[in-house]
């Protein structure tokens, strides 16, 4: 069991499209996924259905100490449920990040779901604040996606200082890779962007695969679902999301790839 | 060199790496430079307008033969793509050069440049830059073009993936070199 955060310094580069496909995507690799929702806009259940943007979750656990079983909703896809954000009042979106700065109540959900589940993946609100450092100070590891595009790239240096600051007190967080979203081909800047990071980060920090800018992330969203069930043959761009989790999988430190190892039953 | 979007400083980011500890790969090479060799350390210095010190001697480059210069550049395309095989066809659709690319698919990416030209008529460019072919068994073979002084130069390698587009215009920027002198 280990806990992996996606997380960025900018807003809007892809964070919850990655949090939501990559768990579907390595829920189909047999890695038994509980995706949980840090953000207190509840983006995952946004990004869903209107049932689950409203269902209780982390919030019910962290103020009423609902127990986490509970609030976890099974998918369809065996193996991969989630734990939505819960209802937060709007003024309350400060005291509920704050609540979980400190990574206790995230690693609380390891805890409870060991034995369910193999991997706790946490997308987070934008910025290194509140609910992103606890993800972070909770995770083994972290996936930073970068949008392909300048500004995003010229805060690429903050994702290292911040684990930098978190290992030194202690927190032993491993950055797996930045991986390159909403890359543009056909846009001069946003191809340039990803060139330079190519050029520049070392091979080991930066994922071979890239999410292309796609319009079927916008269709998926508004059908409320992860792009590899937009249809019965799903959209070729579903299939980086397979290579990301391969990729990923070939990361990972010996010891977190045993726990997947144990036989997946068939039947229950 | 075009100045770096990302503003990531090199130093900086070697020494942001080592201080909080992240091991480092290092990122894929740049293309061999049939220039002399670097002094070391810097993998490719940027070229510092030199206002203040005086400018260096002239150097008179090694003369390098052209089997040497595929050479090196097939040893670093090797290390680029993990020992994809490989093949470079000349102008003339001739092979130049072949590691472990079987023959009838680098005979196939040349047929493949020759098929490509009344399309590229269509499109009023001659930057068809690459085409990839899947063959079977999940094999590709991604053919990319590179105009050099020479001429039109087609290198063909067998990959699992298409080489992202970066890693393409590095593999061009290095195809162009071996043929520029
Ligand atoms: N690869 C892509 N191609 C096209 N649109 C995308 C892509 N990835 C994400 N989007 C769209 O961009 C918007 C922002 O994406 P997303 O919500 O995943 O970003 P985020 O980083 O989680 O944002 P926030 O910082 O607000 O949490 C969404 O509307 C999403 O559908
Ligand atoms: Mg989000």
């Amino acid at each position: 069991m280990f806990g992996l955060t996606i997380a960025s310094q900018k807003g809007g580069v892809g964070k919850t499209t990655v949090a939501l496909n990559l768990s579907y995507a390595m829920a189909r690799r047999g890695w038994r996924t509980l995706l949980v929702d840090t953000d207190p806009a509840g983006a995952i259940g946004l990004s869903l259905t209107k049932k689950l943007s409203q269902a209780p979750g982390l919030a019910d656990h962290l103020y009423q100490h609902t127990p986490i079983a509970g609030l976890i909703v099974e998918t369809k896809l065996k193996g991969l449920g989630i734990l939505p954000t819960g209802k937060i009042p709007a003024d309350e979106s400060e005291r509920f990040t704050n609540g979980l700065a400190d990574g206790a109540v995230l690693k609380a959900i390891q805890t409870a779901a060991q034995g369910r589940y193999d991997v706790v993946v946490y997308d987070t609100p934008s910025g290194f604040v509140g609910a992103t450092l606890g993800a972070m100070r909770a995770s083994r590891y972290v996936v930073s996606p970068v949008q392909a595009e300048p500004i995003a790239a010229r805060g690429v240096m903050r994702i290292f200082e911040v684990i930098g600051a978190l290992r030194a007190k202690g927190h032993p967080v491993e950055l797996l890779g930045i991986l390159l979203t909403m890359l543009h081909t056909k846009t001069q800047s946003s191809l340039a962007v990803a060139e330079d990071l190519w050029k520049t980060l070392p091979g080991n920090l930066l994922f071979e695969a890239t999410v292309p800018r796609d319009p079927a992330f916008l269709e998926a969203s508004a059908a409320g679902v992860p792009v590899g069930l937009l249809r019965r043959r799903p959209p070729p761009i579903a299939m980086v999301f397979d290579q990301l989790a391969a990729e990923l999988e070939a990361r990972l430190a010996p010891d977190a790839k045993d726990v997947a190892n144990e036989p997946i039953a068939l039947v229950d | 060199m075009s100045p770096s979007l990302s503003w990531i400083d090199p130093g900086e980011l070697k020494e942001t790496l080592s201080r909080i500890g992240i091991s480092v790969d290092g990122p894929p090479a740049p293309p061999p430079s049939f220039r002399p060799e670097p002094s070391e350390d810097q993998p490719s210095p940027p070229p510092t307008p030199n206002t203040e010190a005086s400018p260096p001697p002239p150097h008179f480059e090694p003369v390098i033969s052209v089997a040497e210069r595929i050479d090196r550049f097939a040893r670093w395309l090797e290390q680029l793509t993990h020992g994809a095989p490989m093949s470079i066809a000349d102008p003339e659709g001739l092979l130049i050069e072949g590691r472990g690319l079987p023959e009838p698919l680098a005979l196939a990416s040349v047929a493949l440049d020759r098929a490509l030209r009344p399309i590229r008529g269509l499109l009023g460019t001659h930057q068809v830059g690459s085409v990839t072919l899947e063959i079977d068994g999940g094999r590709l073979v991604q053919t990319i073009w590179v105009v050099t002084p020479i001429g039109r130069v087609a290198l063909g390698i067998m990959v699992e993936r298409p080489l992202e587009p970066g890693r393409v215009e590095l593999v061009r920027e290095g195809l162009r070199r071996v043929f520029d002198w």
